[in-house]
């Protein structure tokens, strides 16, 4: 492993069992991310991309192999080890924006935060292009409202950005002003996941097939 | 912002469910002040009247000696109305006794209500809590993404139910007062006087507010089980 790696996947295989019949979802995937990369995972639905995202996130425990992030082992990490890894290490966004309808803009950014830091939540807000901090989710355009869950989901300084379709229900024009915000962040490790074909020019890219990684 | 200061700004939610909680609870404790006040005021007068001469209306018979005999006879004429009525053969002392018993039962009694009245009031947050929390499954899911706890999330929300608890006893404590200030000043009670401790505020507030956080452990709880991936499935 080199130590400039940020995600690293040795042998992970996850497995579904539902009803007794099981199902593989990713079967003895290894790689890894380098530092600052833009990585894009493509594959149709059902493929394992939403599982692998979940993997990387440590929202879920692989059935067999082992996950590292920033050097850092998670296979015998408890929930409140998990907890900060994530909270230090790790950021989300997701197809939907999944922000808190009764929260303003701001305060949505501010929510993840460990030590509240009101103009740090401002500066971020600016990095997406979004200034009207007191306005609420339902005043915004699903574009707006996935600039804001990406400003949420740097709060903390993650290295590793983990987005699970984040342009899924965005147009062609939405698509390229959302992804264009990730050339700014240039310092950042991000993993996509993605059915549209056109971002390719944006990251390097990898094809996930039914569980099997392909470059 | 921090998960804690969720638990506040969420009673900005539902409010329709939240206020009928909060009246809910504040009727119980507005019926519990008024029943536990009357029945401080009861045993107020029992204690007062009993130590100056034995028993309650012993102590009316004293004033005989300062010239004042009418309760005096008072009392002999209804124990005479009630010997000759019922066909017993109290005597005085027998019938001021069981009076006073009488009193201490009634007294308890109050209490009693008063109790099963709060409970009522404070059991709704269960249910409350329970219909709150149902509807944000994808928004516990998210929270755990963003490197939240389980124990947190049930932090949070056990203290939301304690907040309504909190928020009713004080609307409850303060309209409660009120009414038996109006009571008391407008309509005399006369004999019994209404007693309104600072402790009695105190301990409703804090028996309430206890009660809902208990009341809410389970919904609380059970929401911070929840799954991440079927969390951020639901469509609430």
């Amino acid at each position: 492993m080199n130590t400039e790696d940020i995600l690293t996947f040795k042998d992970v295989s996850k497995v579904y069992k539902k009803g007794g019949v099981e199902r593989v979802a990713l079967n003895n995937l290894s790689f890894s991310l380098n530092s600052q990369t833009h990585t894009l995972i493509k594959g149709p639905s059902g493929a394992g991309k939403t599982s692998l995202i979940y993997l990387a996130g440590l929202i879920k425990k692989p059935s067999a192999g082992e996950i590292l992030v920033n050097g850092i082992s998670t296979q015998n990490l408890n929930e409140e080890g998990c907890s900060n890894l994530i909270k230090n290490e790790i950021g989300f966004i997701f197809r939907r924006s999944n922000l808190l309808p009764y929260l303003s803009i701001l305060e949505n950014v501010m929510l993840p935060m460990v030590s509240a830091d009101k103009e740090k939540a401002k500066r971020l807000l600016e990095k997406v292009e979004l200034d009207d901090w007191n306005r609420f989710p339902h005043e915004l355009s699903i574009e707006a409202e996935q600039r804001v869950a990406l400003a949420r989901s740097l709060v903390n300084d993650p290295t590793l950005l983990l987005a699970d379709e984040p342009t899924g229900e965005l147009d062609e024009d939405e698509t390229d002003n959302f992804i264009g915000l990730f050339d700014k962040m240039d310092d950042l490790t991000i993993l996509m996941t993605s059915d549209q074909n056109s971002l390719n020019q944006f990251f390097q890219d990898y094809e996930l097939e039914y569980g099997v990684l392909k470059l | 912002m921090g998960i804690y200061a969720l638990s506040w700004k969420n009673l900005r939610r539902n409010r329709l469910r939240n206020l009928s909680t909060v009246l809910r609870i504040s009727l119980g404790v507005i019926i519990l002040l008024i029943l536990v006040s009357s029945g401080l005021g009861i045993s107020s007068f029992i204690e007062k009247s009993g130590t100056s001469n034995g028993n309650i209306l012993a102590g009316q018979k004293s004033n005989q000696t300062s010239g004042t005999d009418n309760q005096t006879n008072i009392v002999s004429s209804a124990v005479n109305y009630l010997n000759s009525f019922l066909g017993s053969t109290f005597t005085e002392n027998q019938l001021i006794n069981r009076l006073e018993s009488f009193l201490v039962n009634v007294v308890y009694i109050l209490d009693g209500i008063a109790s099963i009245a709060l409970l009522i009031g404070v059991l709704g947050i269960m249910n409350t809590m329970g219909f709150n929390l149902s509807g944000r499954k994808r928004e516990i899911g998210l929270l755990k993404c963003m490197g939240f706890t389980k124990r947190q999330i049930f932090i949070s929300c056990t203290l939301e139910a304690g907040l309504l608890g909190l928020i009713g006893s004080i609307i409850g404590v303060i309209v409660g007062t009120l009414g038996i200030w109006i009571i008391s000043t407008f309509f005399q009670p006369g004999l019994f006087t209404i007693l309104l401790p600072f402790w009695l505020f105190i301990g409703t507030i804090t028996v309430t507010t206890m009660l809902s956080l208990v009341l809410g452990l389970y919904p609380a709880w059970f929401t911070s089980q929840i799954n991440v991936e079927e969390a951020l499935l639901c469509e609430y």
